[in-house]
């Protein structure tokens, strides 16, 4: 599609205007995407300069709304069912399955779950279990029509192509479409929350696990700190905190100590005393 | 105290101060202050340095490392009694390890005299030695290295290996040739790692003797790679071993990237991998090892395909997508490769696969009207991705006859294939482009009017202007402001009669498009004027906004006082507005204007005004701009590094100069490369 000229002036204004207020980091290497995706929305909009459209987002005091959608058009919601499903698995096998037959009745949160597969993979794991029903499971995600998607649960091949054959029991197939059966949706608390935001998402409770994974690297390191410090406020002591394979939080210097279990890297919050 | 040599460790800073970033307890801080106190007594407090080595802060540690690397000499006997005699305790064994290494002494000399001691160092002490020496690089230990190559103890053998690969030229070699032929596992193994990362031409016969061999040939793969040897890794790639074509894969790939990364060529690797496979069952064997490949592997193995060329590979790597759907980018970028060898197979899996399959191969096709037949039935896809993928490659192709097809998408419910298409029609023209554009702009499908209509502006049809003049008459107002905004684009004049009429809308939307449009008129039209100095008092701030973006950009000199009153504005974006029309109008009342804004707590404002002034090459903005690139606000910087690549004078480049050690990574690629244009101009 056509992009509308972006000079690193605009770029510089706009891209911190996003990260005010949603977090999302963009650096100049990501111009172009940047460019292509706002070019979109500002055309959608009825402008013809980004320029015009970012003195639209920063003055107008109706763009609440269009903020939202341009939000929505930049969020990355690249995921799949059972990505790096090794470290759910140890989740509810060495986590979750002891706590529930402690007699416990143990809370996830799926932080920035996108368009829901992550915390339907981990729906599904319980399900296999026979916990499905002794776990809560709250799922969020700042992007509107990514969590109106993971709520009606029809998904692509895309989103199934790391699908192990005993979890196709859970999906009913209409030609290229693939429903989540609806038990597994309706298990799930879906919330809509920006993680920068910690007055959002602190009405949510404390949590006995927080699945975070492949989000920060989208965020500045400022940014990082903050969502931690939000996040880690809403573990429980002795929580688990779940990134992305290729995430690391040591030099954070938090609450959270690095731990391994069955070859996945947790960090747990450490208890008090 | 001693010249200080190289620093190793980096352990030695300035001041032999640990850097503060580190979270220092108040216990940690009080000892580093001591050890820093300590060190300026110089040689008398050798021994006390020496007895904290095994303090238990890592960070403390470390300045007693640097301090006795520092103090040379004097430290150089004890710390070698205690490397000899007191080594019961690991930390502190490798702080003296460390400490020798970084040492600004004569350690060679130290540690040769240790060696040739009558009392022979045990092998512990040997290892420490050689790992010392090896560190140091030094080159006048060679000898004494070789010869403990061949010590009975393995790991003293394998220190000095590791050792003699670290110091390297042509001396440490034939210690580790003979170390090859020394039939004891240990030895062998270390001495392939290190000759490989020799790049000595006289290690290849014996790493190859070694191929035959299961428990050195992974090993020696990967010794191969170091080297650089890409003709052995590629014989390797038809070997029966999985594991080692597996492996011999990876260390191609990673040879290449090195390669290009280095040098910006890659030496023939490609050329020599097609070569290869000519008449050989290569291809499949490749391919044939793929299932029990890890990731990385996969990932290589799909860049060789691409690299070997030809039909029957562009088959093999497009086999892949369904096989192995998590190397998709590497198919991409081996379908890349193969070029347009490769074209026929993506034209064909394009058309038998689904969208996701299409997205991944519509980048790679090319602008041919050979892949015509695929884009037009992307066009259908259910998928609106690929719809506008496809619509967006349909305007590069350049053939006319798919305008109709494309005027179909303006319907379409994905905003962005409706774009795609808009933006296909205006690349593509056409004979037929009017009369679909004007049937279209009378649609009753109110997304189809509005693309159309934007159509007829681009274009500029006269014969559209009626089509426009309704659609601003109507009740629509996204179609009204759209018509609105093509009117000045049609050559005639009832376009301007039809702007002032919209310009006196009852829809503030409408009002506002139209001072937009009015922008693009001429200032030669009292009328045009009049009506935008009627705008700046309009009750609706996006009105007022565009009257002045309007005033400014025909270069309205009469509107000036007004424009300078709505730098008071209730609403911030007018008064940036103000602000970037009194920019353009460059008046020195405007100028007077500007000056006092400069400084204004609302940052965009600031940046507007600053930007302005050097637009204007106003010589007194400089002050400005050097304060605004010191500015705390990334945004301001890079701004202000843009005023002063506006400013033609000398002073800029030192601006620009200090800039580019910005802290920021965007300033700093700014500055870098407004001085470059700089240079360019002169």
């Amino acid at each position: 599609m056509t992009k509308l000229p972006l000079s690193p002036q605009v770029f510089a204004i706009l891209s911190a205007l996003v990260e005010e207020r949603s977090g999302l980091h963009y650096s100049l290497s990501s111009i172009d995407l940047f460019a292509a995706k706002v070019s979109q929305r500002a055309s959608e909009a009825g402008f013809e300069s980004l320029l015009d459209y970012y003195y639209f987002l920063r003055y107008d005091t109706t763009s609440n709304e269009e903020l939202a959608e341009l939000v929505d058009a930049l969020v990355i919601n690249e995921t799949y069912f059972f990505r790096e499903a090794d470290q759910l698995h140890v989740l509810v096998n060495d986590l979750l399955l002891p706590a529930v037959r402690a007699g416990q009745r143990p809370r996830v949160w799926c932080a920035a779950c996108a368009t829901g597969e992550e915390p339907l993979t981990i729906a599904m794991m319980l399900a296999e279990r026979g916990i499905l029903g002794k776990v809560e499971l709250v799922a969020t995600d700042i992007g509107r029509r990514a969590l109106g998607k993971a709520r009606d649960g029809v998904y692509g091949a895309r989103a199934l192509r790391a699908l192990p054959p005993s979890a196709r029991r859970w999906f009913v197939s209409v030609g290229a479409e693939h429903r989540v059966d609806a038990d597994l949706r309706a298990a799930i608390q879906w919330r809509r929350v920006n993680l920068i935001k910690p007055e959002e998402f602190s009405s949510l409770g404390t949590f006995d696990a927080i699945v975070c994974r492949n989000v920060l690297i989208y965020f500045s390191e400022a940014t990082i700190r903050r969502v931690m410090d939000g996040l880690a406020a809403s573990l429980r002591p002795g929580g688990r905190f779940l990134v992305g394979a290729s995430e690391s939080l040591l030099r954070l210097g938090t609450l959270l100590r690095c731990e391994e279990r069955g070859g996945a890297f947790f960090y747990s919050k450490v208890v008090d005393g | 105290m001693s010249e200080r040599r190289s620093d190793p460790l980096g352990a030695a800073s300035e001041g032999g101060n640990v850097p503060f970033a580190l979270a220092l307890s108040d216990g940690d801080r009080e000892r580093l202050e001591e050890v820093e106190r300590l060190e300026t007594r110089g040689e008398s407090a050798v021994g006390a340095l020496i007895g904290r080595l095994a303090e238990p802060s890592w960070a403390v540690r470390r300045a007693v490392v640097a301090g006795l690397a520092r103090l040379g000499d004097p430290a150089l006997g004890p710390l070698c009694e205690v490397l000899k005699a007191q080594r019961d305790d690991e930390v502190r064994l490798a702080a003296v390890v460390d400490a020798l290494s970084a040492s600004g002494g004569d350690v060679e000399g130290a540690l040769l005299r240790l060696l040739g001691d009558a009392a022979a160092p045990s092998a512990p002490v040997l290892c420490d030695i050689a790992q010392i020496l090896g560190r140091r690089k030094s080159a006048g230990a060679v000898a004494a290295l070789a010869a403990l190559v061949t010590h009975e103890d393995d790991n003293a053998a394998v220190g000095a290996i590791e050792a003699l690969g670290r110091i390297g030229g042509a001396g440490a070699v034939e210690p580790l040739l003979a170390a090859i032929s020394s039939g004891r596992f240990f030895r062998i193994f270390a001495a392939i790692d290190v000759l490989g990362r020799s790049g000595d031409p006289r290690a290849l016969p014996p790493l190859l003797g070694l191929l035959d061999d299961p428990l050195y040939a992974l090993e020696v793969v990967r010794a191969l790679g170091k080297a650089g040897e890409a003709t052995a890794l590629t014989g390797i790639l038809g070997r029966p071993e999985d594991d080692y074509v597996r492996a011999a894969a990876l260390e191609l790939v990673e040879l290449h990237a090195r390669q290009i990364e280095r040098l910006g060529v890659d030496h023939g690797i490609p050329a020599a991998l097609h070569q290869a496979a000519l008449g050989t069952d290569l291809i499949s064997r490749l391919s044939g090892v793929m299932a029990a490949a890890a990731p990385a592997e996969q990932s290589a193995l799909c860049r060789i395909l691409g690299w070997v060329g030809g039909e029957a590979a562009a088959d093999a790597v497009l086999g892949l997508l369904d096989a192995f759907p998590l190397v998709a980018s590497d198919v991409t970028a081996a379908l890349t490769d193969l070029g347009r060898e490769a074209e026929p197979r993506i034209r064909r899996a394009i058309r038998e696969g689904d969208a996701a399959r299409r997205l991944l191969l519509l980048p790679l096709l090319h602008a041919r009207a050979a892949s015509l037949p695929e884009l037009r039935l992307c066009l259908a896809d259910p998928e609106p991705e690929v719809r506008a993928c496809a619509a967006s490659a349909l305007g590069l192709v350049g053939d006319p006859s798919v305008v109709r097809e494309l005027f179909d998408l303006l319907g379409d419910l994905d905003p962005a294939v409706v774009q795609a298409a808009s933006g296909a029609i205006q690349s593509l023209g056409s004979a037929q482009t009017e009369a679909l554009a004007l049937e279209a702009a009378r649609s009753s499908v109110p997304r189809i009017r509005r693309a159309a209509l934007r159509i007829v502006s681009y274009f500029g049809y006269p014969s559209g202007l009626d089509l426009l003049i309704e659609a601003m008459r109507g009740a629509d107002e996204r179609i009204r402001d759209v018509a609105i905004q093509g009117l000045p684009f049609i050559d005639d004049p009832r376009s301007l009669e039809a702007l002032l009429e919209a310009a006196a809308h009852p829809s503030p939307s409408s009002r506002a498009s139209a001072m937009r449009a009015l922008g693009h008129t001429s200032q030669d039209e009292p009328a045009v004027i009049a009506c935008l100095s009627r705008g700046l008092a309009d009750p609706e701030a996006w009105v007022r906004y565009y009257a002045c973006q309007a005033l400014g950009r025909l270069g309205c000199v009469s509107a000036l006082d007004a424009i300078v009153t709505l730098m008071g504005d209730e609403a911030g974006h007018v008064q940036v507005a103000a602000v970037e029309a009194l920019a353009r109008l460059g008046t020195e009342q405007a100028v007077v204007a500007l000056r006092r804004v400069v400084d204004a707590v609302d940052p965009d404002l600031a940046r507007a005004a600053l930007l302005g002034l050097a637009n204007l090459q106003r010589k007194d903005t400089l002050p400005l701009i050097e304060r605004a690139v010191r500015s705390p606000d990334r945004a301001t910087r890079l701004v202000a590094l843009a005023a002063a690549a506006a400013l033609d004078m000398e002073e800029v480049r030192e601006i620009l100069r200090a800039a580019a050690a910005d802290d920021d990574d965007e300033v700093r690629a700014a500055a870098i490369g407004h001085l470059a244009a700089s240079a360019l101009a002169r």
